[in-house]
């Protein structure tokens, strides 16, 4: 518990369910436990619930039952006492001091009747406007006997009399406090007497005292908050525990001062002698209570207020100690859960402590011993073998790594080589001021297999420029060999054609790997301006005069070199004037390949040759590799690309 | 032993009540405190009827200081329940300097001989109702019904209703209502629509409107409470019963501006007299009693006009209520305007 504690107090929980895959579990588990408990605590309380209220409802009626038994009893007993000696009076009519006895021995044989009276009709007794007989028991507890009525008492008037007269049929009267005596709270019986006329000459009254009724109201309680209130018939409080309800509040003026519309309709019901439940009671705000009501024989009606809460007391009891059970539960089963789920994941954690070692670069990193045969067990084999195909390939990808570093490495040196074996000072040939040269050579890979050469012999400038088929370290060294070849047969030889057969024958012996290679050869007198040229499958190079026309030179197409030896190659010749200039390429410009896959193409070249005005070599072949780059628009570069301008003034 | 000795205290003073005048015997004495005050002027002031909101404003006045600040010093008596005697008899005798009363009960007493003076005239509504068990549609449907009515009077107009249409009831006297009507021993019931009706209101939770028939619509729109004294009395001490009359509406007017907390007021006055009701109903009545008091739409505590006195008189007459002829002039004085009509 202290640990979970420490745990909440130092990070956010939340974070850490998310974070921490043993809590996670954990909590998970924990829900679900959690939740199945509180799903069969909740089914078992809401079975339970019901039962007990049913079983609530059941006791409280019964007790009503009892209790409207109870007080029926004692209001049947008063009605019996006086039915039992109607007869006597009727025969002791006009016999004063008989019927002074027969009140008397009411009192005294009915231990439950405080006083009895005899009251007549005015005029019937022996014509006297008011006689009655009357016997109660006073505060000594002696029976004493009066004549009730006289002009300050006139009886004929009193509810007692006067109601059950004008029924001709008996009732209890509403209680009343019995001001002579001890301001006992009291209810009479009048039983009307009929002659045979139907005329009511008499009302005969027993006096009950209600404080042994009351007392029973008050004693019932079939639960600790209970309270039972008894109505009368016009709707007074007889019996209530608030005491300032008796006597005072009808159960409707009870109901507006506590503006509780459910007694309002309580007490209709109670008043109508209904006998019933009333349930959702709202009182003092609460409306978990219900009312349980039934009638007395007097038409009074006596109600039990009970709370449901009392009534499930039992099994809120029972639902708090499964609550507390829960959270106990929840909190072992979080303890336990975690600790197991640590037990079993730690040869994960070690694994991925195993992991962050090989991932520093401790590829020998030792693994957890695991000694179950289970997914974990997979796992760590997987991970030894992920250990040692890692080792593996880290050596291989060494090894590898060292090959391409020296490659290279060789590479860049055999690129240096290449780019020495072609002329790379500009100008060339600075002392000429008839002869402007400039040449350039972009390797699409470190070595590419174009190249381009030229030297001046007796004042007549030589020169070639070619492209090896395929491109990389073969080309660039079938490229070596044609420069070689170049050099060795131009220094001795001036037909160009010759010098390509040469050529031709040089690069066709030992050339296994069927390579070919397109070139160009050329030859101008710098002093007549004659141009003689020979070519093998290159293409054709583009001649601009002063004019600022530009046009591709006319070519025979004779076969590619290094494909037949002993091929003879025919050359041509023309005449190139002062001011004229004359640029030769590699397929590298005119296939320069944009995004959308479209090729530079000779027109586009041809076009940007067109009227083109330049000072220098350089400046045109400046702004030429410029405006392939253009149209590439950072496409790459897939071929080398090769240019020689050669420009004479 | 103690005990024995207290009963003996009871008995004694209880022959003590009896031997002295009979209206020290009924009357209650009020449970405010006199107060005291030797320049004042004592008065003693006898409501028609039980301690309850229906003098709410004589309650106010003296509980609020309105009466002594007319230079008063009044005492307010009740007459106790089940009484033989009446508020006339305690003014006639001189028990007591004023009274309040129905105006149909002191015109009918004026006429057997009574010297009685309206000197303000409270109520401006007749508030006789008949409460029945049944519904009821006009005064014919009571024809030979039973139906209570109050053995020491107040029912005059319920009579002269019936006698003016015809119809014979069969009338039946009572001291209390309520419970004759609960048990249905009568099929119908008069009431006062503050006191009787509200009762049994209360008892049944509701009364159909169609259950109640309400005299002022059959042109018994009388005037009922208002103040009277003797006319001997009034000739001897006109300045103070004009103070009396003064600090009396002020009281009702008050009462009619603070309802609730009149209504608290009177609630606290009651209390001593054990008088058996709820404050809701002592509230349910001020709120009728103030209605009752209001005409064309204001509280003006007018006198009684030459009309309607007339008007009455001449149905009290008819009816045989009333015996002999009284005048207007010599009934009725208009002391808030300071003078005779």
């Amino acid at each position: 518990m202290a640990e979970i504690i420490n745990i909440v107090k130092k990070i956010n929980p939340v974070e850490l369910i998310r974070q921490n895959l043993v809590i996670r579990l954990s909590f998970f588990i924990l829900i679900i436990a959690v939740c199945v408990f509180l799903l069969n605590n909740l089914i078992f309380w809401t079975i339970s619930t019901k039962e007990l209220l049913q079983s609530g409802n059941t006791n409280v009626q019964q007790k009503l039952s009892i209790a409207i038994a109870g007080i029926d009893h004692d209001l049947h007993a008063v009605e019996t006492a006086l039915d039992n000696v109607k007869w006597v009076v009727e025969e002791s009519l006009g016999d004063e001091e008989r019927l002074y006895d027969i009140t008397r021995k009411v009192v005294s044989e009915n231990e439950e009747i405080s006083g009895c009276a005899i009251a007549f009709a005015p005029y019937f007794h022996k014509g006297e406007l008011f006689f009655s007989p009357y016997s109660y028991v006073n505060y000594r507890g002696e029976i004493v006997s009066k004549q009730l009525g006289n002009i300050n008492n006139n009886y004929h008037y009193l509810d007692w009399y006067q109601i059950p007269a004008l029924l001709k049929e008996p009732v209890w009267s509403e209680p009343y406090f019995d001001e002579g005596g001890a301001n006992m709270l009291m209810s009479t019986y009048s039983l009307p007497l009929i002659d045979k006329n139907g005329n009511v000459y008499a009302i005969f009254t027993a006096d009950l005292t209600l404080s042994t009724i009351t007392e029973l109201v008050s004693a019932i309680k079939p639960y600790p908050t209970s309270f039972a209130f008894l109505i009368s018939r016009n709707g007074t409080f007889v019996a209530h525990k608030d005491s300032s309800y008796i006597f005072t509040h009808t159960v409707f003026s009870a109901a507006a001062e506590e503006k509780s519309k459910d007694l309002f309709d309580v007490g209709k019901q109670m008043l109508d002698g209904q006998k019933g439940v009333y349930t959702n009671y709202t009182y003092q705000n609460d409306d978990s209570w219900f009312i349980t009501y039934g009638p007395l024989k007097n038409k009074w009606s006596l109600a039990i207020l009970s709370n449901y809460d009392d009534v499930i007391d039992g099994i809120k009891h029972l639902t708090w100690v499964s609550l507390a059970f829960v959270i106990i539960f929840a909190i072992i089963l979080f303890s336990v859960t975690r600790r197991m789920m640590k037990r079993q994941l730690k040869p994960l954690v070690q694994l991925s402590d195993s992991a962050l070692k090989i991932a520093k670069g401790d590829f020998h990193a030792e693994l957890p011993e695991i000694e179950t045969h289970d997914e974990m067990s997979h796992l760590k084999n997987s991970f030894e073998y992920m250990q040692k195909s890692l080792v593996t390939y880290i050596d291989e990808l060494k090894r590898t790594t060292s090959t391409k570093e020296r490659i290279e490495s060789e590479l860049r040196i055999a690129s240096d080589i290449q780019r020495q074996m072609v002329p790379s000072v500009f100008p060339p040939f600075p002392e000429r001021s008839d002869l402007d040269v400039f040449a350039i050579l972009n390797p699409a890979k470190e070595v590419g297999g174009d190249l381009y050469d030229y030297f001046i012999r007796d004042n007549k400038f030589y020169f070639i420029i070619g492209d090896v088929s395929g491109k990389g370290v073969p080309a660039a060294i079938f490229m070596a060999i044609a420069r070689s070849a170049f050099r060795y047969v131009a220094s001795s030889e001036d037909n160009v054609a010759l010098m390509m057969d040469k050529l031709n024958d040089s690069v066709t012996e030992g050339n296994p790997t069927n390579m070919f290679i397109t070139m160009f050869i050329g030859k101008i007198d710098l002093q007549t301006g004659e141009f003689e040229y020979c070519n093998a499958g290159h293409n054709p190079g583009v001649v601009m005069d002063n004019d600022g026309k530009a046009e591709f030179l006319d070519l025979k197409s004779n076969l590619v070199a290094g494909v037949m030896n002993g091929f003879k190659y025919s050359g041509q010749s023309s005449h190139v004037g002062k001011g004229s200039t004359l640029l030769f390429y590699t397929d590298g410009v005119t296939e320069a390949e944009n995004a959308a896959k479209e090729l530079y193409s000779e027109e586009r070249l041809l076009s940007f040759c067109s009227g083109k005005e330049f000072a220098y070599s350089e400046e045109f072949i400046t702004s030429l590799v410029a405006d392939v780059r253009a149209f590439a628009n950072g496409a790459e570069q897939n071929d080398d690309i090769t240019m020689l301008v050669i420009k004479l003034k | 032993m103690f005990k024995k000795l207290f009963r003996h205290i009871v008995f004694l003073l209880t022959l003590l009540c009896v031997t002295v005048s009979p209206y020290e015997l009924c009357a209650q004495q009020e449970p405010v405190a006199s107060a005291g005050t030797k320049n004042l002027t004592k008065l003693t002031f006898m409501p028609n009827w039980l301690p309850q909101a229906q003098f709410a404003g004589y309650y106010i006045a003296r509980i609020k200081g309105f009466y002594e600040e007319e230079g008063l010093d009044v005492t307010i008596r009740h007459l106790p329940q089940g009484s033989t005697y009446s508020v006339l008899d305690c003014l006639n005798e001189g028990a007591v300097d004023i009274i309040s009363n129905l105006l149909i009960t002191c015109m009918t007493g004026a006429s057997k001989g009574y010297d009685l003076v309206n000197v303000l005239q409270t109520s401006q509504h007749g508030s006789l109702v008949c409460v029945a068990q049944d519904s009821i549609g006009r005064l014919e449907d009571f024809a030979g019904r039973k139906v209570g009515i109050w053995r020491s009077g107040n029912g005059e107009c319920a009579e002269s209703a019936f006698m003016e249409s015809n119809v014979k009831v069969n009338w039946i006297p009572f001291i209390r209502d309520i419970n004759i009507f609960i048990f249905k021993a009568v099929d119908a019931t008069l009431a006062y629509s503050y006191s009787e009706y509200l009762e049994l209101l209360l008892c049944k939770g509701d009364i159909p409107e169609n259950h109640v028939l309400r005299f002022s619509d059959y042109g018994y729109d009388f005037p009922e409470d208002g103040l009277y004294v003797k006319s001997s009395y009034l000739k001897e001490n006109r300045e103070t019963v004009e103070a009396f009359v003064r600090a009396s509406k002020k009281g009702w007017e008050w009462a009619a501006e603070h309802k609730e907390e009149a209504v608290d007021l009177v609630w606290h006055y009651l209390k001593p007299f054990q008088t058996g009701t709820s404050k809701y109903y002592q509230s349910l009545m001020l709120d009728e009693v103030l209605r009752l008091q209001v005409k064309d739409g204001e509280r003006s505590f007018r006198t009684i006009g030459i009309d309607e006195f007339n008007s009455l008189k001449s149905k009290l007459l008819k009816g045989g209520m009333m015996v002999n002829d009284i005048d207007y002039n010599k009934f009725t004085v208009d002391l808030l305007n300071g003078g005779n009509n």
